[in-house]
């Protein structure tokens, strides 16, 4: 009951000056909108979000993939996984499946690609991977997930292949993650499906939890 | 390698990153991997220092090219060359004692002490509100995964514990983050500084960070996570936590309110941080004082020693002193609780436990790490030539020249509290009981024991050698 | 009142209620779940500020607050994940699923 009391008051009061602070809120600030369509053509892509991301401000997103990759590191270092469904030969799995994975892979494909443009990019992408990787992890169809080494080389493609292009500018004189200007959208677009690849494969295995077993491995 | 002093920077975050990936993909390679990341760092980094040292200016570097407030900065002027250094030197005499003590069982460690030094140097140059906010992510996730390390009940419930709050605290500092775009239209720190008044937005915003950093520092009252969490992790992730972490969101709190908010500063909310600091110093080394472990005892050592950097937090943009002390109190802090956790690890290897107890028998054969406790004690506790005296006489003289004489005072009474807790442990080695060899006593390898009496020598060292850590520090001006 | 302060004050109640979850249990799923809510407070109010001002429409939409939300929604999620895996292991060696204040002197 204290610890209610006690909680309603503190949020109360975090909603007030919140709500202050967001109401005085001054509408004629300066913001980065018009810097940002100025350089956009500079970017390498026309989707101002994804010019954000990979471009003007992409060393927040490498350091986001080591998050990424850490949090898998993390979840593996606590434990083992929990033993994961066996193959099935369920009728109504298997139409799903065939009805189902394609489709998602095509359009996870699609998001990739129309990232550079549209709503759209790497991460989504990944997201939507994953959804594919899950049903065939559900029905044991993908084996090839508890093979420790396949594994651990797709959860950190994207890190690798991110790190590889963020320094090689540095190798050619310039700056971290400078990429040419001309070929901007190519090692764009290379970052991001590695990215994708690694965003899927991560989400599924932190799903799944823990590190896999031995035992796995030989079945 | 690395030509251009700007690139030097960068290459201390990626280098950590690289070896992290690496040592996840191959990991039964992961001690010599980073061996060699640790020595591979050197380059970049004593270049950095020699340039700053020669041309006495600030490294600033745009990244991908884009200038700020479009894209991120990042800079390093000398006192976060001395940062960098530091915690490259600590990440040696923790590298040092891991090669033997951490076992085969504990493959994960090297990749995530990685990415925590890959977060950690990212945080000291990072000059971007918000790129901050990606390496205390970093940061907070690997010293959660590594307090959790080794699986016990009582680790992993400190580190669910620590996890809630570091993730709360560093939620609430986004916030903050999210306000400080809405009301100034950046998030690179220059750029907020030059456009920055008084505003209640912006007053919100410093105040959502300023409360979501205290948690993440483990200032009083903030710091019930902390003891727990660094009593129960392993001997070089307590090192790691304790000397260095929580220094973290420390760093962004100086430049946050010195640098940043510099010139909103309507009313003296600071001076509670100076408070908290006081609060800190008292409770944490009167409940070290009290403890019946000894990782315990120096987990709360380290709550008192935060109180040091918090206590005259109001003045460190006005006097001179006041940042090369509290830098020096935190270096001199770092490496001597380094030393402190890493002897405690010896200790608890050669007992099997760490019961201060029993520990009467087990002292007085471990002469190289009783000797790197009282040299850690020596800094801890503020006594001359250690790098923990000069921090503390350059602090004293701050406090006598603002006429604060109750932080001149806790000055000195920190001090004698911590030599009360530390001349605990002391005692244990001139128990006069002779060594029983009925009790299992397991000898820790050599280079456990002089890695943590090097990390302690290194303590004194700072202060013997102080011009070149000082002289440094003022290269390039300050926050 | 604009649209986009009505998505602010929004965003400042689930921050709000976020807190209020975390601060009220010490059942840590129910924290985690607080958490979430208080991030996603977080990424509604960055939406609500990337709008155009009433008085410059013209300007278009903030893309940078947009991409900051893209960041934070992937740390969030591999928080999360990453938590409720440590959560499942310290059920599982524990038994229980909150953490008390104190009995931790030993």
């Amino acid at each position: 009951m204290k610890t209610n009391i006690i909680a309603s008051i503190i949020s109360l009061a975090l909603f007030g000056t919140l709500a202050h602070a967001l109401i005085e809120l001054p509408t004629n600030t300066s913001r980065l909108t018009s810097l940002v369509t100025a350089n956009l053509d500079e970017s390498g892509v026309s989707n101002p979000v994804t010019a954000v991301l990979l471009n003007f401000r992409s060393y927040d997103t490498l350091l986001e993939m080591g998050v990424l990759l850490l949090a898998l590191i993390g979840a593996w270092a606590v434990g083992p996984r929990q033993t994961l469904p066996g193959h099935s030969d369920d009728t109504a799995m298997l139409i799903v499946l065939r009805l189902f994975v394609p489709p998602i892979i095509l359009g996870a494909a699609y998001f990739l690609w129309v990232g550079a443009k549209e709503p759209g990019g790497a991460f989504q992408a990944g997201a939507i991977l994953a959804g594919a990787l899950v049903l065939l992890l559900i029905t044991g169809r993908a084996t090839w997930f508890h093979r420790d080494g396949w594994h651990r080389f797709f959860l950190s493609i994207g890190m690798l292949v991110f790190l590889s292009l963020a320094a090689a500018p540095m190798a050619m004189g310039s700056s971290l993650l400078d990429y040419p200007r001309s070929q901007a959208k190519h090692w764009i677009l290379i970052i991001e499906t590695a990215a994708m690849l690694s965003i899927a494969f991560t989400l599924v295995a932190l799903l799944v939890g823990g590190r896999p077993h031995c035992k796995e491995i030989a079945d | 390698m690395p030509t251009d002093p700007a690139t030097a920077a960068l290459w201390l975050v990626l280098i950590p990153l690289v070896t992290a990936v690496i040592t996840f993909l191959l990991p039964s390679a992961g001690r010599c991997l980073v061996t060699v990341a640790l020595a591979i760092a050197l380059l970049p980094l004593m270049q950095l220092i020699q340039y700053l040292w020669v041309v006495d200016g600030s490294v600033i570097h745009a990244l991908g090219g884009w200038a700020a407030p479009l894209g991120i900065a990042v800079s390093v002027q000398g006192d976060k060359a001395f940062l960098l250094a530091l915690i490259w030197l600590v990440c040696v005499g923790v590298g040092l004692y891991s090669l033997r003590y951490m076992g085969e069982g504990y493959k994960a460690f090297w990749p995530l002490w990685m990415c925590l030094w890959a977060g950690l140097n990212g945080l000291v140059i990072a000059d971007d509100l918000f790129n901050l906010y990606v390496t205390l992510e970093l940061i907070g996730l690997a010293a959660v995964a590594l307090t959790a390390l080794t699986g016990e009940a009582a680790a992993l419930k400190a580190a669910v514990r620590y996890l809630i709050l570091g993730l709360t605290g560093s939620l609430l500092y986004l916030l903050g983050v999210a306000l400080t775009y809405a009301a100034y239209g950046a998030v690179d720190m220059p750029t907020v500084a030059k456009v920055m008044t008084a505003t209640p937005t912006g007053n919100v915003a410093i105040a959502l960070m300023t409360v979501g950093l205290c948690l993440k520092a483990a200032i009083f009252p903030a710091h019930v996570w902390l003891p727990p969490a660094h009593a129960n992790a392993k001997a070089p992730v307590s090192a790691l936590l304790s000397a260095l972490v929580v220094k973290g969101a420390f760093l962004i709190l100086v430049r946050l309110w010195c640098d940043v908010y510099r010139n909103a500063q309507t009313s003296g909310a600071q001076e509670w941080l100076g408070y908290l600091g006081a609060a800190a110093l008292l409770w944490g080394a009167s409940q070290a004082i009290i403890q019946q472990r000894l990782k315990m005892l120096i987990a709360y050592s380290t709550v008192a020693q935060l109180g040091y950097l918090f206590l005259l937090f109001p003045l460190i943009p006005t006097h001179a002193n006041a940042w090369p002390g509290v830098l020096l109190m935190l270096a001199a802090h770092a490496l001597a609780k380094t030393a402190f956790f890493l002897a405690a690890g010896n200790v608890i290897w050669a007992a099997g436990h760490d019961r201060l107890r029993d520990l009467d028998i087990v002292m007085p054969r471990l002469p190289v790490t009783a000797f790197a406790i009282a040299l850690a004690g020596v800094s801890l506790i503020g006594l001359p030539p250690s790098g923990g005296f000069l921090g503390k006489w350059l602090l004293l003289g701050v406090a006598m020249e603002s006429e604060r004489w109750w932080a001149a005072i806790l000055l000195v009474m920190g001090g004698l509290l911590a030599s009360v807790y530390i001349f605990r442990v002391l005692m244990l080695v001139f128990s006069g009981k002779a060594p029983s060899d009925a009790v299992s006593f397991q000898a820790p390898p050599p280079i456990m024991e002089w890695a943590a009496l090097g990390m302690a020598l290194a303590a004194i060292a700072l202060g013997l050698a102080s011009e070149l850590p000082l002289a440094l520090i003022e290269r390039g001006g300050r926050p | 009142m604009e649209l986009s302060k009505v998505y602010m004050l929004a965003a400042a109640a689930l921050v709000a209620i976020g807190l209020f979850a975390i601060l009220r249990t010490n059942h840590v799923v129910r924290q985690l779940l607080g958490i979430n809510l208080l991030g996603n407070g977080i990424f509604l109010l960055l939406i609500a500020i990337a709008q155009a001002p009433a008085d410059a429409p013209e300007e278009g939409l903030d893309p940078v607050p947009q991409a900051m939300v893209l960041t934070g929604i992937v740390v969030a999620v591999c928080a999360t994940g990453f938590a409720l895996t440590l959560i499942e292991r310290y059920r599982a060696v524990s038994g229980c699923l909150t953490v008390k204040e104190g009995a931790d002197a030993d």
